[in-house]
C-alpha cells in the first residue's frame, strides 16, 4: 500500500510540475526557470552524496540504502571487501565470537572523524552518534572461492541503533538491502566435511533479539575484553586497542592491566576463563537481567560470579518445555550429560537448540569446552 | 483578468517550493489521510509481507489478517511498537500455521512493545511457544486461538497464549488446546485480567506464575491434567502476590500428566481442579471445581518439590491464601497414572484408608491462619509432610476455619 501511495504522490508530483512547467514558460524567461529547476533537484536530490568526495563513508538520513556499495565502506572492487581506510573504516577482531554456523566474519568500525569512544571495560563499548559496526558473514569453500551471504550494519544513531542487514547477490558483486531476511541452503565445508544446511539471514526483528539492552537495540561484540588482542594490520601488526587510540577513535585506557577474554582454544587460560568467555559471547546478549531472556532467570554474563544460582548451578528450569531435555538442573555440576545447558548447545529441534537463531550446526569446539567446563565444578 | 492569472501564477510559484518539501519528505504524511490499516492476503508471499508489515507498521495502524490460512518458516514479531493492533477474521477463519517451521523460539514474539491489541486469530502449531509477549505494556489477547493439533502431545510447544515480564495484560475470550505446559500462562507480570476463556487439553490449563495483580475469573479449564494454577518459582525477576480466582468452572481436568520431565509442571497430579504453589495473598472463590478426582484444590510448598530452591529472595511458604464459596464435588476415580512424588502422596493417603479430598495440602506453612478455608464441610487432608513419617495427616479443616478481607479488584484500561 505504501508503494501505491508513494507511486501516486510521484506521479502527482510530477504532474503538477508539468502544468505549472507549462504555464511557467509563458511567461518566464528560461533563466527563472532554471533557478527553479535547480532548487527542485536541490530539494529532491540525494544532500549526502552532492557534498562528499569519494573516499568518504556515505550514511542515509533515514532508513538503509537499497545497496552496501553506496555507504562507501569499501575501497576498489566491492567483492573484495577492504575497507575503505582513508575514509576511517578500521577492521577488528574479537578474542572470542559468536558462533553463527561456522560462518567467517570480517569486522569493521567506522567512527566519524573527531569524535571518539569512552574507555570502558564493564560493558560493551558506548559508540558516538554517526559510528558504524560493520559485520561480513562469508564461507571459504575451500577451492579459493568464497561466498558471501550478507553483511550487517549497526549504526549509531542519536537515540538509538538502526540495524540494517544487506543479501550479496548471486554474482558476489553487491549486496541488497532486506528486512525480512530469509532463508538459504548453503553447502560449506565444515571441518573438512561438505555440508548443507539452512543459512537463516535474520529479519530486522530478530536482529533486536539478540542486540537487546533492556529494550533498546545494542551491540554484542565490541568489548574492551573481547577487542584486546594483536591484529594484522595492512600497516603491521598490533594491539587494536593501541591501535583505536593511536587513530583516535577510542580514549586512552584507565586502567594498567587491560582485561582480555581468552581465546577459547588458548590453553593457556584457565577452562573457568575460558568457558565463561564462551558464555558471555554467545549466551549472555539475551541471557542476563537487561537481555531478552532475562524472563529465564538464567544469567551468564563475565561479571556474574557471585550468584551460583542465576548461573544455572542447581537451577531448575522455568519455561523451557522441550528444552529441558528431561533434565532437572541448567547445571549439574561435574554432570555435564544431566545438564540442560549442554542439551540444548547440542538439540537439533528448532524449539531446542540454543542459541535460538544462528545455529543449525553444532559448535563442537563450544560443545566441548562447556562439557569439560561442567563436568570439573 | 491578465492582472489576475499573474497574481495566480506568482501564487503558484511561491507555492512550489512547499509542496516540493512535501514531495520529497517520508510517506507518513500522505498516509495521514488514508485508513490506517495494512491488509495482509494469503499467497506465496503472505509470510514475508507479514513480517515486513510487522516490521515497519506504524503507531496507530492496524494490520488485517483477511481469512485463510498462513504459513511461516520463521517467528513473526513485532519488536518495540507502540498503538497497534493485529486482527483476523476471527479465530475459527484467520490461521496462522507453524507447521512447518524452521527457525525462531515461537511461532509470534511481541516484544519490548507498547499497547498491542491481538485479536481473532488462531495460532497453530508453533515448534514453540505459540504467543509469546515479552517486556509489553499493555498487551490484549481478545478472541486468540493457539493450538496443536491432534492428541496433546509432550512434542507440543510449552506454552500457548504467554505474556511474560509484562504490565497490564489483558486476556479475554481466548482458547488453549495441545500445550505441553500451560495453555494460558501469565508469568513476572503485574496487573492482570484474564476472563472468559476456555483451556482444554493441555498440561497447565491456566497458570499464572511470579505474577502480581492478576484476576482470573469466567474462565472453562477442562481435560487439562490441572485446571487453573498460581505458582511461585525461586530464581526469577519477581515474587508473585495478589491474586483473584473466582467464577470459574474447572472440570474433568484428569488427563495424564505430558510435560517434559524437568519442568516444574511436570510434579502437578492428574486430577487437580486448583493448584498454589508457594505464592503469597490468593483469593479463591465462587468456581465450581468437578470431577477433578485428584483433588479439586490443592496447596502446596515449593519446598515438597525442591527442597534447595536456593535463593535469598525467594519465600517458598505460601500464605494469605483465602478459599470460599467454592463447590466441590468428586466422584471419578484418580487417574492412577501419576508422577513419582504424588504416587508417594497417594500412597500415603491409602495407608490412612482416605479418599481423594476435595482439598489437599502437604501442611508446610509458617502458621496455620496462611491458608483460610470458609467452604462448609469439604474433605480435607493435610499431608504434613514437614513429619517425613507420615505419622502427622490431619483431617480436620477447622484449623482453618478463619476469614481474610478480600483482595481489591484488578482494574486498569485495557488497549
Amino acid at each position: 500500500m505504501n508503494n501505491v501511495i508513494q507511486g501516486l504522490s510521484r506521479r502527482f508530483t510530477k504532474l503538477s510540475f508539468v502544468c505549472i512547467n507549462h504555464l511557467l514558460m509563458k511567461l518566464f524567461s528560461k533563466a527563472v526557470m532554471l533557478l527553479f529547476l535547480i532548487i527542485f533537484l536541490s530539494q529532491c536530490g540525494d544532500s549526502d552524496l552532492s557534498d562528499n568526495d569519494l573516499n568518504n563513508v556515505v550514511l542515509p538520513d533515514g532508513k538503509g540504502f537499497d545497496m552496501l556499495s553506496e555507504y562507501n565502506f569499501f575501497s576498489g572492487d566491492l567483492s573484495e571487501v577492504v575497507p575503505n581506510v582513508e575514509g576511517g573504516v578500521i577492521p577488528y577482531d574479537l578474542n572470542t565470537t559468536l558462533f553463527s554456523d561456522y560462518a567467517l566474519k570480517k569486522r569493521f568500525i567506522y567512527v566519524p572523524e573527531g569524535v571518539s569512544i569512552p574507555f570502558d571495560t564493564s560493558s560493551v563499548l558506548s559508540l558516538p552518534v554517526g559510528s558504524v559496526l560493520i559485520k561480513h558473514f562469508y564461507y571459504d569453500l575451500d577451492n579459493g572461492q568464497f561466498d558471501y551471504v550478507e553483511t550487517r550494519l549497526l549504526i549509531r544513531r542519536v537515540n538509538d541503533w538502526q540495524p540494517e542487514t544487506y543479501e550479496w547477490n548471486d554474482e558476489q558483486t553487491d549486496a541488497h538491502r532486506t528486512i525480512v531476511g530469509g532463508t538459504r541452503s548453503l553447502t560449506v565445508p565444515v571441518n573438512g566435511t561438505s555440508t548443507t544446511f539452512n543459512y537463516l539471514i535474520p529479519n530486522q526483528n530478530q536482529c533486536v533479539n539478540c542486540h537487546a539492552y533492556d529494550g533498546e537495540i545494542a551491540p554484542i561484540g565490541p568489548s574492551i575484553h573481547n577487542l584486546n588482542k594483536d591484529f594484522n594490520y595492512a600497516s603491521g601488526t598490533a594491539n587494536q586497542i593501541d591501535n583505536w587510540v593511536s587513530k583516535g577513535i577510542l580514549e586512552p585506557p584507565t586502567l594498567i592491566n587491560i582485561p582480555h577474554y581468552p581465546q577459547i582454544d588458548d590453553l593457556s587460560a584457565s577452562l573457568d576463563t575460558r568457558a565463561r568467555a564462551y558464555l558471555a559471547v554467545n549466551c549472555s546478549s539475551c541471557h542476563r537481567r537487561e537481555g531478552s531472556a532475562a524472563n529465564s532467570g538464567l544469567y551468564l554474563e563475565y561479571g556474574n560470579t557471585m550468584d551460583s544460582l542465576s548461573l544455572g548451578f542447581w537451577k531448575t528450569p522455568v519455561a523451557a518445555g522441550e528444552g529441558s531435555g528431561g533434565l532437572t538442573y541448567v547445571i549439574h555440576p561435574g554432570q555435564s550429560d544431566e545438564s540442560i545447558l549442554l542439551y540444548r548447545m547440542i538439540a537439533d529441534e528448532v524449539d531446542e537448540r540454543m542459541p535460538e537463531i544462528g545455529r543449525e550446526l553444532l559448535d563442537q569446539d563450544g560443545i566441548g569446552l562447556i562439557k569439560n567446563w561442567i563436568d570439573s565444578q | 483578468m491578465k492582472k489576475n492569472t499573474t497574481k495566480l501564477l506568482w501564487m503558484l510559484v511561491l507555492a512550489l517550493p512547499l509542496f516540493m518539501i512535501t514531495s520529497c519528505s517520508d510517506d507518513d504524511t500522505d498516509d495521514m489521510e488514508m485508513a490506517k490499516e495494512i491488509t495482509i492476503s494469503v499467497g506465496a508471499t503472505s509470510a514475508d509481507d507479514a513480517q515486513e508489515a510487522f516490521i515497519e507498521v506504524e503507531r496507530e495502524y492496524t494490520i488485517i489478517f483477511e481469512e485463510g490460512e498462513y504459513s511461516f518458516t520463521n517467528t513473526l514479531s513485532l519488536e518495540g511498537k507502540k498503538n497497534v493492533v493485529i486482527k483476523g477474521a476471527g479465530r475459527d477463519n484467520t490461521f496462522l500455521d507453524f507447521s512447518g517451521q524452521t527457525s525462531g523460539g515461537e511461532g509470534v514474539l511481541i516484544a519490548n512493545c507498547d499497547s498491542i491489541r491481538f485479536e481473532n486469530i488462531t495460532i497453530r502449531d508453533s515448534k514453540g511457544d505459540a504467543l509469546k509477549a515479552r517486556d509489553c505494556n499493555k498487551v490484549s489477547f481478545v478472541n486468540v486461538g493457539t493450538v496443536w493439533s491432534g492428541e496433546p502431545s509432550s512434542d507440543n510447544g510449552a506454552y500457548g497464549l504467554y505474556p511474560v515480564l509484562c504490565n497490564e495484560v489483558y486476556i479475554d475470550n481466548c482458547y488453549a488446546y495441545g500445550a505441553s505446559d500451560a495453555g494460558i500462562y501469565v508469568g513476572q507480570s503485574n496487573g492482570v485480567i484474564l476472563k472468559n476463556c476456555v483451556a482444554e487439553g493441555n498440561v497447565a490449563g491456566i497458570e499464572i506464575e511470579n505474577t502480581t495483580q492478576a484476576d482470573v475469573f469466567d474462565n472453562e479449564a477442562f481435560d487439562n491434567t490441572g485446571g487453573i494454577l498460581v505458582f511461585d518459582l525461586p530464581g526469577l525477576t519477581q515474587n508473585g502476590n495478589g491474586t483473584r480466582v473466582f467464577n470459574n468452572n474447572s472440570h474433568d481436568n484428569n488427563r495424564t500428566n505430558f510435560a517434559p520431565p524437568g519442568n516444574i509442571v511436570g510434579t502437578v497430579p492428574a486430577g487437580t481442579g486448583f493448584m498454589v504453589l508457594s505464592t503469597k495473598n490468593v483469593e479463591v472463590y465462587n468456581n465450581t471445581f468437578s470431577e477433578n478426582n485428584f483433588a479439586s484444590v490443592l496447596v502446596a510448598n515449593y519446598l515438597l518439590v525442591n527442597d534447595s530452591p536456593n535463593d535469598p529472595t525467594f519465600d517458598p511458604f505460601p500464605s494469605g491464601l483465602y478459599f470460599h464459596d467454592n463447590t466441590y464435588s468428586m466422584t471419578g476415580d484418580v487417574n492412577p497414572v501419576q508422577p513419582e512424588l504424588i504416587l508417594g502422596i497417594m500412597q500415603v493417603l491409602g495407608l490412612y484408608g482416605l479418599s481423594q479430598p476435595n482439598i489437599l495440602m502437604d501442611g508446610l506453612l509458617l502458621s496455620t491462619d496462611a491458608v483460610c478455608i470458609n467452604e462448609g464441610t469439604p474433605s480435607f487432608v493435610n499431608l504434613n509432610a514437614s513429619d517425613p513419617t507420615f505419622a502427622s495427616v490431619s483431617t480436620d479443616v477447622s484449623v482453618h476455619a478463619c476469614t481474610k478481607d478480600p483482595l481489591p479488584a484488578v482494574d486498569f484500561d485495557e488497549f
